[in-house]
């Protein structure tokens, strides 16, 4: 939003810049030599002072406050109603990104054609101007917006969406013009620029969906008995109260190398019922098999303690 | 001036009627100060219901009685299962291995259509009936239970079991009610059900079984256990259309000598549809009598335990031969400040088993024994849960709006 705020005002000092420049340049050079040079500019600082007037400036501010109060509140407003209609919490919440675009569009639209209303040859300037100068002044900016332009229309995220860039992971709680925010399962709060996400790829663990797959793994003693080893991780994923049994839940086993050491890896892929019991139920279903485990004796301390080396 | 005040009082009204419901949406507390009082209200709706309903003439009540044995004549044959029932039963007694599974929420009558069913069959017929009521899921529970109920000694093993059934050689019926109370959902809460599983596949030549299941945790038995594979014939008791709904009611009120008076509530009162029908006091009673079934069988959606607990509740007074119907105002439990994340899933765990005790909780949900004390009797304090001996189950009158809520929040599909 901010950066809208400096697409303004760097409009605004555009609007008035071709024609200031350009009697600059002259003005400056002939300042000295010729008086009369000053009875010049009194029209272009009058067409200045028709463009941007005080009436305008607070205009343009109750505009700029307005909107900014306006989104606030629409945006608590989404907020809130994803927070209490859970089933469409996600649908919800990717609306408010697209209400940012729109309202400061609007606004901004509102600013130009309907106060300062420039003359269409002072907008092409302008759009000229501001073309070369953000594309050299702020080059990071504009790709980091066109960035965010392109996460909105494309749709590899929605807000609410767990999502995986680098080694970042968590879920995304705002998609900007500049950056897409995420907390991860610490509680830390991440703001990774548009351009970054688009240059790389992204991992999105649920699609929009409230519920995604959750694969928890379990490393046990290659002699273990993988029947009942299976029985036991299938049982633990169905009784957690966190499962969402409308996808299957499946167990699988994997021979690792671990230390020097013949494993198996045991792979419960579960699908949570909400993504913000992800690791509850990693935990739950992981607390479950090992104490079972233990309860059979299969982890048994002599039985983790048998080497097979690798040949 | 007085006018204005007039307006103003008025604008207000109407404006708030129309807020409320935003509000509502929202998840805004609708009017902050008298929460409490709301919550009273609904506590006290909900435990008052059985003496509101002991109060009501003894021989009302009886016509009402959530009793399986009910007469031919009051019962409703959903979805014709007594006809089809009967089919898949001559087809057994052919030679065809059938079975059949009994499917509906709780108090939608699948003791009722077992127990009519069984006056059909023949009278020479060896009939047993095993009605599991309390959980039952451990393997050596679950082996000593169903030795006892064939009068069969000392079996230690499940093939023990079978073995001495099918000994037996005797041609019979075996109906069990209570499916899930044969598995608890824990990592060891299973091995009833294997059990079982055991017994109706290496018996099923000798025994036509007919087994009951509440329909909570017959899906989740479904999709975790495949459980629909154990049988050939399935039938749902609770798809009950509203046409039978107001026919079950009212069979049961024709049979008692009262009359009946709907009372406007005090929405319908204000509507249009209603005020000009005031005039003609017959069609005015039947606009009312349609809308007050409109709200009960949307709000029972085909339980036909809750509808007549509702019925029974909406009963105002009963004046001489008089008897006085108010729109009753189904329970939103949705408000309350007590339904945290554990309490949903509390929740979830009982409609999955009907009814657990506190020690049965703690095993379901993984918690301490005095956690689970404590979630429950919260719950029974505010008269969302009933208790009877120790077992906990989801009050008929929040019925539909637990399952609502849970469904809403992706707990329960």
């Amino acid at each position: 939003m901010k950066y809208f705020k400096y697409l303004l005002f760097l409009t605004v000092m555009i609007v008035i810049s071709p024609d200031v420049s350009a009697q600059d340049s002259t003005s400056v050079a002939e300042q000295d030599s010729t008086s009369g040079s000053l009875i010049d500019i009194n029209p272009q600082i009058s067409r200045i002072e028709d463009l941007i007037s005080t009436s305008k400036v607070v205009g343009i501010i109750f505009v700029l406050i307005f909107t900014f109060l306006l989104n606030r509140v629409l945006v608590f407003l989404l907020v809130r109603l994803a927070e209490n209609q859970v089933a469409y919490r996600l649908l919800v919440k990717r609306t408010i990104p697209f209400l940012n675009v729109i309202l400061w569009s609007f606004a901004i639209f509102f600013i130009i054609s309907g106060i300062i209303d420039p003359p269409i040859e002072t907008v092409l300037a302008v759009g000229a101007s501001v073309g070369i100068a953000v594309g050299f002044a702020a080059q990071d900016i504009l790709k980091n917006i066109f960035g965010g332009f392109i996460i909105i229309l494309d749709s590899p995220f929605q807000v609410g969406d767990k999502i995986e860039i680098d080694d970042h992971y968590g879920e995304v709680t705002e998609i900007g013009l500049r950056s897409t925010r995420i907390v991860t399962p610490d509680d830390s709060l991440v703001s990774i620029p548009n351009a970054d996400i688009v240059n790389n790829s992204v991992s999105n663990s649920n699609s929009s969906a409230l519920y995604c797959q959750v694969v928890t793994s379990i490393y046990l003693p290659v002699h273990t008995d993988l029947d009942e080893a299976k029985e036991i991780a299938y049982k633990a994923a169905i009784s957690s109260r966190y499962v969402y049994m409308n996808k299957p839940v499946l167990v699988l086993v994997e021979n690792k190398a671990l230390d020097h050491n013949f494993v198996v890896l045991l792979k419960i892929k579960a699908y949570v019922l909400d993504i913000r019991y992800e690791f509850l139920l990693k935990s739950e279903i992981t607390e479950l098999i090992l104490t079972e485990l233990n309860k059979r004796g299969i982890l048994a301390e002599e039985e983790m303690e048998k080497p097979n080396n690798i040949k | 001036m007085e006018a204005l005040a007039i307006a103003w009082r008025f604008s207000t009204r109407k404006l708030r009627v129309i807020i409320r419901p935003i509000q509502k949406v929202f998840g805004f507390s609708v009017i902050r100060d008298t929460s409490s009082q709301k919550i009273i209200d609904l506590s006290t709706y909900l435990t008052e219901t059985d003496t509101k309903i002991s109060e009501l003439p003894k021989s009302y009540r009886d016509l009402f009685k959530n009793d399986s044995d009910i007469d031919d004549e009051l019962f409703v044959n959903t979805s014709n299962n007594i006809h089809n029932l009967k089919k898949v039963y001559e087809a057994w007694a052919e030679g065809v291995s059938t079975n059949a599974a009994i499917i509906g929420e709780r108090g939608s009558g699948k003791s009722t259509l077992i127990h009519t069913f069984q006056k059909t069959l023949p009278e020479d017929l060896n009939i047993l009936n095993v009605n599991i009521e309390y959980s039952t899921w451990k393997e050596e529970q679950a082996l000593s239970f169903l030795s006892a109920q064939f009068d069969i000694k000392d079996v230690k093993r499940p093939e023990t079991l079978v073995r001495a059934i099918n000994d037996q050689k005797e041609s019979r019926v075996v109906f069990i009610e209570g499916l899930q109370n044969l598995y608890l959902r824990n990592i060891n809460g299973f091995d009833a059900l294997e059990i079982l599983w055991l017994v109706i596949s290496e018996t099923k030549e000798n025994i036509f079984w007919v087994v009951s299941c509440s329909r909570y945790a017959w899906d989740f038995l479904s999709k975790a256990k495949g459980v629909e594979t154990h049988f050939t014939h399935l039938f749902y008791t609770d798809l009950v259309s509203d046409e039978q709904m107001f026919e079950v009611i009212m069979s049961r009120h024709d049979k008692s000598a009262y009359r009946l008076l709907f009372e406007p509530d005090e929405s319908t009162r204000k509507s249009r549809a209603y005020r000009k029908r005031l005039h003609k006091p017959a069609e005015a009673q039947e606009y009312l009598k349609k809308e007050f079934f409109n709200r009960l069988t949307e709000i029972s959606k085909g339980n036909i335990s809750v509808a007549i607990l509702l019925w029974l509740r909406s009963i105002k007074k009963v004046e001489g031969r008089t008897i006085t119907i108010l729109p009753f105002n189904s329970a939103d439990i949705e408000s309350l400040d007590l339904l945290t994340s554990e309490v949903l899933f509390v929740l979830a765990s009982l409609l999955l088993h009907d009814s657990l005790r506190v020690a049965e909780l703690c095993r379901v949900m993984n918690i301490s024994l005095s956690e689970s004390r404590v979630l429950l009797s919260r719950l029974k304090s505010r008269g969302i849960l009933l208790e009877s001996n120790g077992l906990y189950r989801v009050n008929q009158l929040v019925f539909r709006q637990v399952i609502r809520m849970l469904k809403k929040r992706n707990i329960v599909h």
